[in-house]
């Protein structure tokens, strides 16, 4: 029995960079993921109607990013001083602001036509503009060849790799960070950080 | 005491709750309102081109929930431990998620969708929404003290700016009917440094 359990979908959308953070922590949970057709009659018990969840001491713990951060914190992965913390929160909220969007042209909009209208406008224009800036903050620190803040990984990197799924699976980009070298460092340097490195290599492939 | 700069627009949206949390903490900043005209000067200086920006010593912060998250948790706002921590943060994303919701509302450009989205969320969205919130109270000392552990917190601030908001911007009050929850509200308003910002902050129209 373990003292975590996530529950969340059969996919990696907005449950997986907990999962992600439990993997560089290497600490053990229980992944309930829950089916789709099971999901209408469980909504209605779910504190505010969605997930991921994570039970733990006795607590429903909602909002990924709230949990995420919660978790991260728990196991040093949040940056090391006060000011680093905020820097982690800072570039966390940025790819949030990179992922908002994808959401709603690809979850949220039904209508074919606007569906490809909003896609175009996020390539063309939102998103040059913000990986410009998250190679920036990279770049600020220590010329970008390490990770996003101070001089070892933390959920940061992590919810970065998220990013990166979504362009694969969601928005369908064949090399999204192409024009970013250091970014693109970045991505490859996380993926081998150890505990995360294990997890990939027996993860699943999902829709989303 | 470090020198703080906040710098937005006159407004209340994304800045409001960063100077609410001054306010109550009594801690004392700059509230540099930006004219709309003298935007694209000031917006190279900013990290990424966008505002709230919070000056610490002259080191910059964005993202207002970042910077409101470090002021709540300098000043002793944020919850006493790392579980009323998250919790007072789950509750702060979830009233940012109805913001954005009202937010996508106003930049809809289509009119008849546009009417046909602000019916949805006065009729379903919001008190659906809401009805959960005031449950969310009710798991704490069964609702008639705060939302997190048993002090005020970002959370509950974060909660009361978030109604003002959505009744200046022309919504019905979506708590009306929630007794525990239009309790909480008032009760952070009264408290004397908000009522006291309140009286004497300046107006504006978001």
């Amino acid at each position: 029995m373990s003292d975590y359990k996530l529950v969340y979908f059969d996919g990696q959308g907005r449950g997986e960079i907990i999962r992600l953070i439990f993997a560089a922590a290497e600490v053990a949970y229980e992944d309930e993921r829950i089916p789709m057709d099971k999901w209408p009659q469980l909504k209605a018990s779910t504190p505010m109607g969605g997930l991921p969840l994570l039970e733990t001491q006795g607590q429903q713990l909602f909002q990924s990013l709230a949990i995420s951060r919660f978790l991260a914190r728990k196991f040093g992965l949040a940056g090391k001083s006060e000011l680093d913390q905020v820097r982690v929160d800072i570039v966390v909220d940025t790819i949030e602001d990179i992922i908002v969007p994808i959401r709603r042209f690809w979850h949220l909009e039904t209508d074919e036509q606007r569906k490809v209208a909003l896609r175009n406008v996020y390539l063309e224009e939102t998103l040059p503009n913000y990986l410009n800036n998250l190679e920036a903050i990279l770049k600020s620190n220590g010329n970008g060849d390490g990770f996003f803040v101070g001089d070892g990984v933390t959920w940061a990197d992590l919810f970065f790799l998220c990013l990166v799924s979504r362009f694969e699976l969601q928005v369908k980009i064949t090399d999204p960070l192409e024009k970013y070298p250091k970014l693109k460092a970045l991505y490859d340097r996380v993926k081998r950080v150890t505990g995360v490195a294990k997890y990939l290599s027996t993860r699943k492939e999902s829709a989303f | 005491m470090p020198q703080y700069k906040l710098i937005y627009f006159n407004l209340r949206a994304r800045a409001e709750l960063i100077r609410l949390l001054f306010e109550v903490a009594g801690v004392q900043y700059d509230d540099i309102r930006v004219e709309h005209s003298r935007w694209p000067d000031i917006k190279k200086d900013t990290p990424f081109g966008q505002l709230p920006v919070l000056e610490v010593d002259g080191v910059k912060l964005c993202q207002s929930l970042t910077i409101a998250r470090y002021v709540a948790n300098k000043y002793g706002l944020a919850g006493k431990t790392e579980l009323e921590k998250a919790r007072a943060d789950m509750i702060v994303d979830c009233i940012d998620d109805v913001s954005r919701e009202i937010v996508k509302l106003f930049t809809e450009k289509d009119e008849s969708k546009k009417n046909e989205m602000k019916e949805k969320l006065e009729k379903e969205t919001l008190p659906a929404h809401f009805q959960k919130f005031e449950e969310l109270l009710k798991q704490n000392h069964n609702g008639d003290g705060y939302f997190v552990g048993d002090a005020i917190t970002w959370a509950d601030i974060s909660f009361a700016n978030g109604i003002s908001w959505i009744c200046l911007l022309g919504f019905d009050n979506p708590i009306a009917p929630l007794p525990k929850l239009s309790a909480l509200v008032k009760k952070v308003e009264n408290h004397p440094k908000i009522e006291a910002w309140i009286k004497k902050r300046p107006t504006s129209v978001g």
